[in-house]
């Protein structure tokens, strides 16, 4: 017997945290593909997360009729990958650092003056397209030319305050 | 079992952040601070481990106990990631510093008012500084005092990496 073997780790747990994961990822691309969104939609992401967690225990749970240390195992290490990807997501979805590598990516030289980057963001919708997400999640309303906080957007302001001060010294954008 | 995951992550997360305050005072090298968080990283996953292990090893037959550690790691490891993940919009956020321009000025401002008033009066300018100067820090690209770039090898592989999934994900609105 392996050292795996004696370990209790020949458990097929690379399969099944394949089925969670991917079963996960294949519907997140497909239906990102089919169906185009101006907002990020993390609420749908985590729902198809879920499924994907929810497919892989039936699986352990139906199919191969697994030990419950498998399936916490499996369940667990589903969950690491899913977290890793909403963080690269977040970077993909709304990152400012991302969109600048990606505009330099795109020139002959990958370089151009800082005052040309400020212009060319400050010319596109970017800004005023955030303004508008944090208006479909009811934190801000548009009265005229005025942006006004909702009072959930200040609780939400002033909640981020507190604990970006405890965590990070402080929110600096 | 979750009890105790939730436990040693608030635990180490707060020491580690402690830390971090009372080091940056004192050094100047930020190798030192790095390694604070690894040692406090890793001490609270050997915690964690050894907790959950000891927790539920009575309930599994002996030969499941790596299979314990193994679901517990993950499950500190994915703690930590989510607690990056929040650190850096509590840092970094560009929606949430919008709201805090916005209640800091009475809870009203003009939208053109709010992009100049960005980041407590940096503006854009200082937001787009401010991205750039940490990925000069992450060495993904140069900059001198005028220009931004050239791309460094692995700020390539970054852009390339963002831009496909961009596409492929069909993302148009984005930061």
């Amino acid at each position: 017997m392996t050292w795996w073997d004696e370990n209790g780790m020949n458990a097929p747990l690379v399969p099944l945290v394949a089925l969670g994961f991917g079963s996960f990822l294949l519907a997140h691309v497909l239906f990102w593909r089919i169906r185009r969104a101006d907002a990020p939609r993390l609420g749908r992401l985590a729902l198809l997360a879920a499924a994907g967690l929810l497919l892989l225990l039936c699986a352990g749970i139906l199919w191969l009729e697994e030990r419950p240390a498998v399936l916490f195992a499996a369940a667990a290490l589903d969950l690491l990958l899913v977290t890793a990807y909403f963080f690269f997501y977040a970077g993909i979805a709304r990152s400012v650092s991302v969109t600048i590598l990606a505009d330099l990516l795109a020139r002959p030289a990958r370089s151009l003056p800082f005052a040309n980057l400020v212009s060319t963001y400050g010319s596109s919708s970017r800004f005023h397209d955030r303004v508008g997400l944090l208006q479909r999640s009811q934190l801000v309303v548009m009265a005229g030319e005025h942006v006004e906080l909702t009072p959930r957007g200040r609780r939400l302001a002033l909640f981020s305050r507190r604990l970006a001060a405890a965590l990070s010294g402080g929110l600096h954008g | 079992m979750i009890a105790v995951v939730c436990v040693g992550f608030v635990a180490v997360a707060g020491a580690a952040r402690l830390a971090e305050i009372t080091f940056r005072r004192a050094l100047r090298s930020g190798w030192r601070t790095a390694a604070v968080f690894v040692v406090a990283a890793a001490a609270g996953a050997l915690g964690v481990v050894q907790g959950v292990t000891q927790a539920l090893s009575g309930s599994v037959p002996v030969t499941d106990v790596p299979l314990l550690r193994v679901g517990a790691l993950a499950l500190y490891l994915s703690g930590w990631i989510g607690f990056v993940e929040l650190r850096s919009l509590l840092s970094r956020g560009y929606s949430l510093r919008m709201l805090l321009d916005l209640l800091e000025a009475g809870g009203r401002l003009p939208a053109t008012e709010l992009e100049r008033a960005y980041g407590g009066g940096v503006g854009l300018p200082g937001l787009l500084d401010r991205r750039v100067t940490g990925l000069v820090g992450l060495g993904l690209l140069d900059r001198t005092a005028a220009t931004v770039g050239p791309l460094r090898p692995l700020g390539t592989l970054a852009a390339a990496l963002g831009a496909t999934a961009r596409r492929w994900l069909r993302l148009d609105l984005v930061g």
